[in-house]
């Protein structure tokens, strides 16, 4: 083994990250010096949220780690549900098209990888620059978008009820998302943990939409799916994560059934024990957090729920309790002290009924 | 026969049920649900998932549940599957008790 090869060889990059995170000063340059040798603008992150300045021995490492090159391709599916016969409409460095759809699914995969590297400097899904196929005109008039492990699936809508699943950004954001917390923590999609699931796609589909808008917590409307409600329905989105169960009350569609803290949680066995329901909870105590806070929600809310999806001691089947505990963790280790990034997220999490 | 369907879930987490009963339709479209019922073998769906009703994988995310229940000569059978999961006849019999509702 060559002499320079050390024990930084042998230690995966989290621990590394850890003791950047929570080293004293020799331990976390010694950790930051051997993570900067993979010239990842991660490295360059941690450096700079550890030592909250930019030390000037990582300024080069930042101007030459990632591409941020997306790669996007949008396919039509042309009203079949049989993806691998639709064809290819649109790819990198092609110019608009005539179809909305298309466009829509094109700047949002844009808008949402823009986000996750701007903001966390994540390369695509896989922070390695994984390519991104958005599939639209999914089926006949149908009413849904969702992510099959690969790619995203946007339908047209019936019309009537919902119009295309590309018109809202957060939708977008939303199901990238999903591939996110796939390849990260791999929440299983049933109960609390699906629950958790839907909750970080919708925090960070919201996020991306505030990001492409450039707003702060308080100018945020915190809406999922707004303008995805056909003309006609009585309903202002698909929910409310400031207000969860109060986005739509409709003699169609019934009225929101969210719950906004425990006291309202729904045990059920349908839509994988209620996934998209409780996601409620975790999404008010985000939002809650966020807007004590101030500011742009990416920058300490978002960075908390970032660090906490990485975060190797959270389990894939993690409850309500254990994700609001690893966020305390995971904010204590961005903000030493007790700060109102401490203080704010305690209370968030009390307003919402989950005990941490 | 009667043939019940109960999507939930999907991005908008929103349920809808739908049901079908041929006893109160014409005897040539009732014999056409009941070819439909049994092109979707619904007990091999069933056993293949190795439980009946209840659900045991996790979901595929933002895709729609199926809750299918058919009651025939006093028997019943039940499949909770995700759409993906659902073979091409057993996909074509629910989208089609959807449209019938509507």
């Amino acid at each position: 083994m060559p002499h320079r090869c050390g024990l930084h060889c042998l230690i995966p990059p989290h621990v590394l990250e850890r003791i950047a995170l929570n080293g004293d000063d020799e331990q976390r340059q010694w950790a930051l010096q051997t993570l900067s040798m993979d010239h990842t603008l991660r490295a360059a992150r941690l450096a700079n949220a550890a030592a909250q300045v930019t030390p000037p021995q990582y300024v080069n490492v930042i101007a030459q780690a990632g591409t941020g090159e997306k790669r996007r391709t949008i396919y039509d599916c042309q009203g079949s549900e049989q993806l691998r016969q639709a064809k290819v409409v649109r790819g990198e460095g092609d110019g608009p098209t005539g179809d909305d759809a298309v466009n829509e699914a094109f700047d949002g995969l844009g808008d949402t990888y823009d986000f996750y590297y701007d903001a966390y400097e994540r390369d695509s899904i896989d922070n390695k620059g994984m390519a991104l196929n958005g599939y639209v005109h999914y089926g006949q008039g149908y009413d849904n978008a969702f992510w099959d492990g690969q790619e995203m699936v946007f339908g047209d809508g019936d019309g009537k009820i919902f119009v295309r699943f590309t018109v809202s950004i957060d939708v977008i954001g939303h199901e990238l998302t999903h591939g996110v917390t796939e390849k990260e923590v791999g929440l299983q999609y049933f109960g609390q943990s699906g629950a958790l699931n839907e909750s970080v796609s919708d925090v960070f589909g919201s996020m991306v939409k505030q990001y492409a808008k450039k707003q702060t917590a308080d100018q945020a409307d915190w809406l999922i799916g707004e303008g995805l409600l056909a003309p006609g329905i009585h309903g202002r989105a698909l929910r409310d994560m400031v207000n969860p169960g109060t986005a739509y009350d409709d003699p169609v569609l019934g009225k929101d059934p969210q719950p906004a803290d425990m006291s309202g949680f729904v045990h059920t066995t349908q839509d994988n024990g209620g996934v998209h329901l409780n996601s409620g909870i975790p999404n008010r105590a985000f939002a809650l957090y966020a807007k004590a806070l101030g500011g742009h929600s990416w920058e300490k809310a978002g960075l908390v729920w970032y660090q906490t999806i990485r975060d190797p001691r959270l389990r894939a089947t993690a409850q309500f309790r254990t994700f609001a505990r690893a966020t305390l963790r995971n904010a204590r280790s961005l903000f030493p002290g007790n700060g109102d990034e401490i203080t704010a997220l305690q209370d968030a999490w009390k307003q919402v009924g989950v005990d941490v | 026969m009667k043939i019940a369907v109960e999507r939930s879930g999907g991005f908008a987490g929103m349920t809808v049920r739908s049901e079908v009963d041929t006893a109160k339709l014409p005897p040539e479209e009732a014999r056409e649900w009941e070819s439909l019922v049994a092109a979707a073998d619904l007990r091999s769906i069933a056993q293949g998932r190795g439980h009946r009703g209840g659900r045991r994988h996790p979901g595929m995310p933002d895709a729609f549940q199926y809750d299918l229940t058919v009651e025939h000569d006093g028997g019943r059978t039940r499949v909770t599957a995700g759409e993906s999961e659902l073979p091409p006849p057993a996909k074509e019999l629910v989208q089609r008790v959807i449209q019938h509702a509507r």
